[in-house]
């Protein structure tokens, strides 16, 4: 099972996570779908605010769908450390694949590369789409493919 | 094949099953209770394999079977969520058929026990093209370009007929399904007849979001289970999935039948 969205760049891997980067100074990770829990609001802020709450400001957290018409949260926000001061800024896109979701995210060292990063990843995210093979057998048929 | 023979053969037990050895180097290696399920040619690899041959246990659960060359045979005895692989060689390829007879006959009479009745996936011919995704109990077929296109097939296992208070439970839990905030009386069941039978009523309405929608549920039966298989789509566009459903629902091969069932004509002379 994956999410699809067709960067046309090379992408390294960190575990399932495939990054690229996608503009100087941002990065862009496409994660592993998962299954979505119940309480989609807890599982945003969840995977926004991370291990370090205080640390993640909310900046803007809007709707959309994609162009298939899969529900897509987007959420943009800044790390800070100690003092304040922005580490990092960073947008989180998830996206409702019926019973499962599927997570990108863009980090930029500066608001300017995480806009740029932004812009050059919209008309992606507008194709995005859920690829649920997962190699696993969902009809008996499936079992004889293949003779 | 009498398999007593195989009371002569040494055993091993391994983590994942065991293997029988002959005392002239034949093999009988087993792979119990295997998950996930796989696609039965991708667990034999990449070699020639000679033709499938399917058939059932006399468990009534599916199996197939292949020779992978003429000292190796290979078969696959399917459980609702995991597999067992049988797997044969003997060093003499003059004993081609006498392997395959072996493996075949093991199969046959390989005890996965299941037990019968139970809720069970059936074979059905699966819409090509459409994503699927497996649920307690059912899959869901989504068509191409979905949700902009809005056909979605859900294929429910069968169910026994006589499940009655869990099979009730069940039914609520996880078959019966109301998407409609508002919705027209079904329309007149229109009879269905494939290898079984039963009837397919379509609900139109609109989802809580005021979307038309409409659900054309078909429920087919025998003297033992229950099939239920279910299309959805956006009201405009249902019936341009009808044909795939049709494709489904055409395509249905019945549970089969345990040959472990008591035969009922086997008791006529108590009553003659």
């Amino acid at each position: 099972m994956q999410l699809v969205i067709p960067v046309d760049l090379p992408a390294r891997r960190e575990g399932d996570v495939a990054i690229y980067d996608i503009v100087p100074g941002a990065t862009f990770e496409i994660h592993p779908i998962v299954p979505l829990p119940p309480d989609l609001a807890t599982f945003g802020r969840e995977l926004v605010f991370g291990a370090e709450p205080a640390r993640v400001r909310i900046k803007v957290v809007s709707e959309d769908k994609t162009a298939l018409g899969w529900p897509v949260t987007i959420a943009a926000s800044e790390l800070v450390d100690d003092a304040g001061a922005i580490t990092e800024f960073r947008v989180h896109i998830v996206f409702q694949f019926a019973d499962y979701g599927g997570i990108a995210i863009v980090r930029a060292a500066s608001d300017d590369a995480c806009r740029a990063a932004v812009d050059k990843i919209k008309p992606l995210v507008d194709r995005a789409r859920p690829d649920f093979t997962t190699g696993d057998i969902t009809a008996l048929a499936q079992i004889w493919a293949g003779f | 094949m009498d398999l007593a023979l195989l009371s002569t053969w040494r055993r091993r037990w391994l983590a994942d099953g065991l293997m029988l050895t002959s005392n002239d180097g034949c093999t009988l290696r087993l792979r119990v209770d295997q998950r996930p399920l796989r696609p039965f040619r991708e667990l034999v690899g990449d070699k020639r394999v000679g033709e499938l041959q399917r058939f059932i246990t006399m468990e009534g659960e599916h199996a197939g079977l292949v020779a992978v060359a003429a000292d190796h045979v290979v078969a696959i005895v399917v459980g609702d969520t995991s597999y067992t692989l049988i797997e044969a060689h003997t060093s003499d390829r003059e004993r081609e058929a006498w392997l395959r007879d072996l493996v075949h006959t093991v199969a046959r009479f390989y005890p996965l026990g299941l037990g019968q009745p139970r809720r069970r996936r059936y074979m059905y011919r699966p819409p090509e093209n459409w994503q699927s995704l497996a649920r307690p109990g059912c899959t869901l077929w989504l068509a191409p370009d979905y949700p902009r296109v809005s056909g979605r097939i859900t294929v429910f296992d069968a169910r026994p007929t006589k499940w009655f208070a869990p099979g009730a439970v069940d039914r609520f839990l996880f078959v019966d399904e109301n998407p409609f905030a508002e919705a027209d009386p079904p329309s007149i069941p229109i009879p269905v007849q494939v290898a079984v039978t039963g009837a397919a009523t379509r609900t139109s309405g609109r989802t809580h979001d005021g979307t038309p929608y409409t659900v054309i549920k078909a429920q087919m039966q025998d003297e033992r289970y229950i099939y239920v298989a279910q299309l959805e789509a956006r009201t405009p566009e249902w019936v341009s999935f009808v044909p795939v459903f049709d494709d489904v629902l055409v395509s249905i091969e019945p549970v089969p039948q345990t040959a472990l069932e008591p035969n009922p004509q086997q008791f006529i002379h108590w009553i003659e």
